[in-house]
């Protein structure tokens, strides 16, 4: 039979065989091996596999210093947890171990080269940078101008190298970083004239004010979270935001901003009202009446907060950085006229050698403007979020400024020249005395990983310099460990404080053998405390500002989230919480009240640009009923660089926007908001 | 359909909203231990990869009568009709016959997101790129949870990998149950507030499931009969009530109303 095979056929045959495989297992079989082999790329990352391991550590990224334990693969962090459930850790603390790693990293050290397209990093010999540094400090010697070194982390040994290296320098000045915690109560030690380092004693207080202190987001420990909310700490909450410390405080005062000042004296004026054996006019025109109209806050629960102040103590008085002096004095004085049983003198952490050639210490605030020829900025143990203004005001025009710091963000971004350091994790990180704590306190975070980089020791960088311009240091140091040791060292000579232990046991000082015994218990994770000295103060209160300030029409309030703001640069899946979700405001987001965003005629995501006297930013409208109207929230979150990606910016950051004024307060600004 | 399989433990959580401060550590270390990637430039709220993601709702009312809450969402592990096992073509959605977890199997899922548009809590994510860290931090990464490659759909387990190293803990010591405390997923572990509690839900002795009964407890979309194992728990009725609601929502969603 013959067989007549036909186009047609062919075309059946051909539609009928696809028909019938689509049918069969086969394609869907090849789907799932697809499915499967694209699940092993040569590219997709593998995590480290080898021996796990569980290491007690210090979170040293903010200056709380959690009780951390580290899980290593080999030699490799893989995770941070949570030792102290008294104190745990932040989200910032949690990814600590991704900070090695970071793309902003410094390998080496450069020159920073400014052109309008951005800026360029020429490298540069260690040798260069501490001849311009040099050359900076001879250029100093004999005119009015200073030299002078902006530290982020005071209080560490090497600290005390800067201050002391300065000390043999005319005009060398020791300057702690303005915006860190803590910095306000520069204020509180001037009015009641100590110059003993203050701290709070927690324990026992039963009523907090708080200024604008972010306690519940950062500030506070979760023992202080759940006094607050079982009701056994009263916090009453001063912020023109309902923010997460609002939500928990059994009071929340919506003050306009700039208000707070006089929101202060009205709660004094109630308070030496009642107080008719020291009657005291400097108060007098701070009625309830006249404060409730300048900040908004209803004059009932003006008195009704100096009378809880006054009826439920110890009673604390707290506010953010970045208030400015007068506010700062006239806050403090509520802590005065209180006769604060909270706030405690302690003493400051033994320095490393004996040594009273030590240079002074000044506020950034108090420097002269204009009178800074060199300064070098200290960020290696981490970072504090300040506008640059506050600093640039200060710098002569041709200032050289210097940097050693780990990653190239943040201010470290302005420098002229940039020195690498190791990041926490790669060296041994000592963690000094927390501002709120209410004896000195020292623990060391040990170093866990082998450092990826070529990096600059922070106290050889000191070492060098002071060879280089012939100045003699006392101690045979040359590193930061070494000079830590010096200060265990001291600590066991002078025989003072204890050591609590990771199992929570106790060892006092005497008790250590040797200051080498002493150096293992506090890198094994063990605290040293030294002896409280707790006594109260009296003092007056400076007087009152002269007159009472009104708010400009709008308001731009800037927040540094500590668990953020500690280090220049964050783990790149904080991007989670900033990108990825709408749980935290991203750098670029102004929030306003909708009241305010239509009043300024700009809908919720739209472009907008945001101006005060310092400068103009584009930002991202977020309408949020939170924020008080007339006020734009702004914060300084994580910028790209921060963040991880691949970036060449100036360092100019949101924070910019908020120039100090003549009192030093820079966290808020008069502003404008117009549709980009 | 309902879930045939009646596990032998059922694990769940309980979150309390009253203490949830929104800081956010569930989240950081939820993609710590699970690998989870940071997000590209182009990513955003919707195209992110969040296993636990913590929204932000507000009580409506104007300044400064105005209140919000926190809500920590992840994967709500449902008992009954699991949305995501019915509609997968590719059985990559499976329920665990000994934890009641409900898992996705990476290597079989085809990438068609029914799951996604099944799953009413929004709680499952598409990767839409390749997994990247930056160089070198690929040594930070946890070495007991495998990265996942793009065109897959991924969502909280409850940390399957710490509830297998418990099993082989428990196998070593000769056990054949798990010590509780050994099996914390990183969300509960990392909490600052000790917000959420975990355990067995069908053990009565256990916290999670006193906590789970207690009267301000309440689930998410509770309505729609899918057993979630993960209950939340607010003093505030506004709060209550937003579990009948799409809490889920991304802020330009919400705002959009």
């Amino acid at each position: 039979m013959k067989l007549n095979l036909t186009r047609r056929d062919v075309l059946k045959f051909g539609g009928g065989a696809a028909v019938g495989v689509a049918l069969t297992p086969a394609p869907w079989k090849t789907l799932d091996d697809v499915a499967i082999w694209s699940q092993n790329w040569s590219w997709i990352p593998r995590p480290p596999q080898g021996p796990s391991s569980i290491h007690d550590t210090t979170c040293a990224l903010c200056t709380a210093g959690c009780a951390a334990q580290a899980r290593c693969i080999g030699t490799l962090p893989v995770s941070m947890r949570t030792a102290n459930e008294a104190a745990p850790l932040c989200p910032l603390g949690l990814t600590a171990h991704h900070l090695p790693y970071h793309p902003a990293r410094i390998a080496r050290s450069f020159r920073v080269i400014r052109a309008e397209d951005g800026i360029r990093r020429i490298p540069v010999p260690l040798d260069t940078v501490i001849s311009a540094a040099v050359t900076a400090m001879a250029g100093a010697r004999g005119t009015t101008a200073s030299v002078a070194v902006l530290d982020t982390r005071p209080g560490r040994s090497t600290s005390w190298a800067w201050q002391r290296l300065l000390g043999g320098i005319p005009n060398g000045i020791y300057i702690p970083a303005p915006g860190r915690e803590g910095a306000n109560l520069t204020s509180l030690r001037e009015i009641i004239g100590s110059g003993d380092a203050i701290g709070f004693d927690l324990e026992n207080v039963r009523t907090i004010l708080s200024f604008r202190a972010p306690i519940a987001s950062g500030w506070g420990s979760r023992r202080m979270n759940e006094a607050i909310r079982d009701g056994k700490v009263r916090l009453i909450q001063v912020d023109a935001v309902r923010t997460q410390t609002a939500d928990i405080a059994q009071r929340w005062l919506p003050a306009k901003p700039g208000s707070e000042a006089a929101l202060a004296y009205g709660i004094a004026n109630v308070l030496m009202s009642g107080n008719a054996a020291t009657p005291d006019s400097t108060y007098a025109s701070y009625t309830a009446e006249a404060v409730a109209a300048i900040s908004g806050v209803p004059g009932d629960a003006i008195v009704a907060t100096a009378r809880e102040l006054a009826e439920n103590g110890p009673a604390l008085v707290v506010m953010d950085e970045g208030f400015g002096r007068q506010t700062e004095d006239a806050i403090h004085g509520l802590n005065v006229m209180l006769r604060n049983a909270a706030i405690v003198p302690r003493a400051e952490l033994p320095a490393p050698y004996a040594d009273a050639t030590l240079a002074p210490v000044a506020e950034m605030d108090r420097v002269p403007d204009g009178s800074i020829a060199a300064l070098i900025v200290d960020a290696s143990a981490g970072d504090v979020r300040f506008p640059w203004p506050v600093v640039r005001r200060k710098l002569r025009k041709d200032a050289v400024v210097i940097a050693i710091a780990p990653f190239f963000a943040a201010s470290v971004q302005r420098a002229d020249y940039v020195v690498p350091a190791l990041t926490a994790l790669e060296t041994i990180s000592e963690l000094p005395t927390p501002f709120d704590a209410p004896a000195a306190r020292l623990s060391i975070a040990p170093a866990l990983l082998a450092p990826r980089h070529e990096a600059v020791d922070p106290a050889a960088f000191v070492r060098a310099i002071a060879r280089a311009a012939h100045l003699e240091l006392p101690g045979d140091w040359s590193k930061s460990e070494e000079l830590t040791r010096a200060r265990v060292a001291a600590i066991h000579s002078d025989r003072i404080g204890s050591v609590t232990a990771r199992d929570g046991s106790s060892k006092k000082v005497t008790e250590f053998a040797s200051a080498d015994e002493l150096w293992d218990a506090l890198t094994k994770g063990g605290v040293w405390n030294g002896d409280t000295a707790a006594r109260s103060f009296r003092a007056k209160p400076r007087p009152a500002i002269s007159n009472m300030k009104t708010s400009p029409p709008l308001v731009a309030l800037v927040r540094t989230p500590r668990d953020v703001t500690a280090s220049a640069a964050v783990s790149p899946v904080m991007t989670k919480l900033y990108q990825e979700s709408g749980l935290r405001r991203p750098v670029h987001a102004a929030t306003v009240n909708p009241v305010t965003a239509n009043q300024l005629k700009l809908a919720n995501g739209a472009k907008a640009t945001l101006r005060t006297e310092a400068g103009a930013a584009g930002v991202v409208i977020v309408t949020d009923h939170a924020v008080m109207p007339g006020v734009v929230e702004v914060t300084a979150a994580p910028d790209a660089i921060a963040l991880g990606e691949p970036a060449n910016g100036s360092g100019a950051g949101i924070i910019d926007l908020f120039a100090p004024d003549a009192n030093g307060a820079w966290r808020i600004a008069a502003a404008r908001l117009v549709e980009a | 359909m309902s879930t045939e399989i009646k596990p032998k433990s059922r694990f769940g959580m309980v979150i309390d909203l009253d203490r949830c401060n929104g800081c956010g550590a569930c989240a950081a270390a939820c993609a710590v231990e699970n690998n989870v990637p940071p997000a590209r430039a182009k990513v955003n709220d919707r195209t992110g990869l969040t296993w636990m993601r913590v929204y932000r709702a507000v009580n409506g009312k104007p300044f400064p009568d105005n209140r919000a809450v926190y809500f920590p969402i992840s994967c709500q592990h449902c008992g009954e009709h699991t949305p995501c096992v019915s509609v997968c073509p590719q059985n990559a959605v499976d329920v665990n016959p000994e934890t009641g977890v409900v898992s996705q199997i990476p290597v079989r899922c085809l990438g068609c997101r029914y799951c996604m548009a099944a799953c009413p809590f929004h709680a499952r994510y598409f990767n839409w790129y390749d997994p990247e860290w930056p160089h070198e931090m690929e040594n930070a990464l946890n070495p007991d949870v495998s990265v996942r490659m793009r065109g897959v759909v991924e969502k909280c387990n409850f940390c399957h990998s710490r509830w297998q190293a418990a099993v082989a803990k428990a196998a070593a010591a000769g056990n054949k149950e798990i010590d509780p405390a050994d099996y914390v997923p990183a969300c509960v572990e990392a909490c600052p507030e000790k917000a959420i509690v975990f355990g067995n839900l069908d053990d009565p002795k256990s916290e999670v499931a006193k906590q789970s009964k207690a009267p301000n407890a309440f689930r998410l979309l509770a309505k729609l009969g899918t057993d979630p194992k993960v209950t939340y728990r607010s003093d505030r009725e506004w709060v209550r009530r937003l579990g009948d609601t799409d809490v889920a929502r991304t802020e330009s969603e919400a705002s959009r109303g």
